[in-house]
């Protein structure tokens, strides 16, 4: 009866667009929310099997490592020097397979030809390698070798050969289940191995097996004698700290750790989001002084029936429930819009980080992005009841 | 009856005690404040000098629930410009106070609806009714609460004769079960109503 009485007019096309910008500036303020935080899971799973404390430093290659004049290997100087800086927590030369031959072959039903390369195989202590470690081990007897691969192997797999021998597409998860013949052959001897891709990384350019797996292989098809290192993963508590790449440039040797996503994540898409998240603050703060405009001028409308109201004894909480009611429908409105459409889009940043950073597991909604719908929300709930209190109550206030 | 006629400035600028079950009539000429003074009883308005005190209350000092406390169960009004809700209608007008205080039946307010010759108005928005209807409207409204005093100001200002003697019935009637008693201001009190028991001039 009382919503009757103050029904006015109430202007639909300012409302629709005053919900119109809220649902606009909550959704987004929501995805970019939820893609900081994505983005930060995809940097923090950053570099796949080899986490992001983790540096592969290499020698530059120039003309004179060309001509033979100048070694890529570590020698044990460089390893001891290395060893003692300061930013090295933990460090280990990277074993290579000695002499002894690998040919590759990937068969897929779908395709029409079995893929083949020759490759090498290399391994870094188990310590190094972010990979649950049951998957992570060999023994002389067991039916698979697990292989960590280049993330970039399997891109140039999907971007590129996929398309041109008219392969499908693969992704990451499938590709596990693909069986790698490994042929080794050395000493020798020769004989196929099964290997399976558990893990893709950023950080190496070849194909990782477990240390177990490469002594064994090294001592049965191996010629022997021992090479120097040309490739050392270290450990660090900051992967940004400039004495790295002080040192790092100093020497001559690189690490490619400008490559890595996190890197890009940080230098480029944080600012952008940050930018975006600042102006969906802007729009959302600009949508609640129009939410409280309107207010005031639905309730300027009922002046004559709010105080009419207040005379025939209601009390201005009664009064005020009216609009309170009205309000929270509206709020009700927009939060499930905002909701729907931010799902929505979630979908489909999801299946562009899939696609492009190989990332499948992201979480659907971060405890942030529920921190701030939540506090944008209950702010313009609350700055709206608070308005429409204080109105009410004055007009019911004898002059 | 005994009828008591105070001088011409007994009501303002001098203490004047109302009491319920006692019956006033608040007569002068147009422009001398009779609104006014019902305005600040009922909390209208506050922009006056001196103090109304209500049960030994000072009304400046009512929080805005005791106002709601007051209007709703001790103080009746009757609004000398009607103040109905024009976009309801006039049943709606009546169930909108009845549903507030929980005082009378429906048929009650059907009852008193065709006692004032109203009955075939109920579904009619009270905006588009008469002064007079809408004055009867307006006094039937203030019925419907319990009240120890009932204001009202000028409330047979558009009411026919004939109307005017059955709605001062009506509100007599209403006064008497309630024990309560009313203040009416009137322009003149020559609607053969003697039943006052005193009559202030302003």
């Amino acid at each position: 009866m009382i919503q009757q009485a103050i029904k006015k007019t109430q202007q639909p096309l300012v409302l629709a667009l005053s919900m119109a910008g809220a649902i606009i500036g909550l959704s987004l303020l929501m995805l970019v929310t939820q893609l900081y935080t994505d983005l930060n899971y995809v940097q923090q799973a950053g570099g796949g099997a080899i986490g992001e404390q983790y540096l592969v430093i290499k020698k530059q290659i120039s003309v004179k490592n060309t001509l033979g004049l100048s070694s890529t290997e570590f020698s044990d100087d460089d390893l001891t020097l290395l060893s003692q800086q300061s930013f090295v927590k933990d460090m280990a030369p990277f074993t290579t397979g000695e002499n002894f031959q690998v040919y590759a072959v990937i068969s897929m039903e779908s395709a029409k030809n079995d893929m083949s390369t020759l490759g090498f195989l290399e391994s870094v202590p188990d310590k190094f390698i972010d990979v649950d470690t049951k998957k992570w081990s060999w023994q002389n007897g067991d039916a698979y070798v697990p292989l960590i691969l280049p993330t970039t192997f399997l891109d140039a797999y999907n971007f590129g050969l996929a398309g041109t021998v008219g392969a499908p597409v693969i992704s990451k998860e499938l590709i596990g289940g693909l069986g790698i013949e490994l042929y080794l052959s050395g000493n020798g001897q020769k004989k196929m191995y099964t290997g399976h891709i558990v893990d893709f990384s950023d950080r190496i350019n070849s194909a990782l097996v477990p240390e177990s797996f490469l002594h064994f292989a090294n001592g049965v098809y191996g010629s022997g004698g021992s090479s120097q290192p040309n490739k050392v993963i270290i450990s660090t508590n900051n992967t940004k700290d400039p004495a790295i790449e002080q040192f790092l440039e100093a020497q001559g040797w690189e690490t490619n750790k400008e490559q890595l996503r996190g890197s890009i994540i940080e230098k480029l898409i944080h600012p952008i989001l940050w930018f975006a998240g600042s102006l969906c603050v802007i729009i959302i703060l600009l949508t609640i002084i129009i939410f409280l405009l309107y207010t005031e001028v639905l309730i300027i409308k009922s002046n004559y029936e709010i105080k009419l109201l207040s005379l025939l004894g209601y009390t201005w909480k009664s009064i005020a429930r009216v609009y309170d009611t009205f309000f929270f429908i509206i709020y009700g409105i927009i939060s499930v819009i905002a909701f729907l459409l931010f799902a929505l889009a979630k979908m489909l940043t999801n299946e562009i980080i899939a696609n492009n950073l190989l990332v499948n597991d992201l979480p659907w909604l971060s405890w942030q992005t529920v921190a701030v719908a939540v506090i944008f929300i209950g702010g313009f709930v609350s700055f709206n009841l608070i308005s429409i209190k204080r109105q009410i109550k004055n007009l019911a206030t004898p002059a | 009856m005994q009828q008591e006629v105070f001088d011409p400035k007994s009501a303002w600028n001098n203490s004047l005690t109302l009491h319920s079950e006692q019956h006033y009539f608040l007569q002068s000429s147009s422009g001398k404040g009779k609104s006014t003074f019902i305005a600040f009883i009922i909390g209208l308005r506050k922009d006056y000098n001196g103090s109304i005190l209500i049960d030994g209350k000072n009304q400046k000092e009512l929080t805005l629930n005791e106002w709601s406390d007051l209007r709703s169960k001790k103080l009746g009004f009757l609004a000398q410009d009607m103040r109905l809700f024009p976009n309801l209608t006039v049943m709606e007008n009546l169930q909108i106070k009845n549903k507030l205080t929980d005082f009378v039946t429906q048929q009650e307010i059907v009852n008193m609806l065709g006692e004032l010759e109203l009955e075939h108005k109920v579904n009619q928005l009270a905006g588009t009714l008469s002064l007079g209807q809408q004055q009867r409207v307006a006094l039937i409204r203030s019925l419907l609460q319990p009240f120890q005093f009932l204001l009202m100001d000028e409330p047979f200002s558009h009411i026919d004769e004939g109307n005017i003697q059955r709605a001062l019935q009506l509100i007599l009637r209403s006064c008497e079960q309630q024990k309560a008693g009313y203040l009416l201001t009137t322009l003149g009190y020559d609607y053969g109503i003697s039943n006052a028991e005193k009559i202030y001039l302003l």
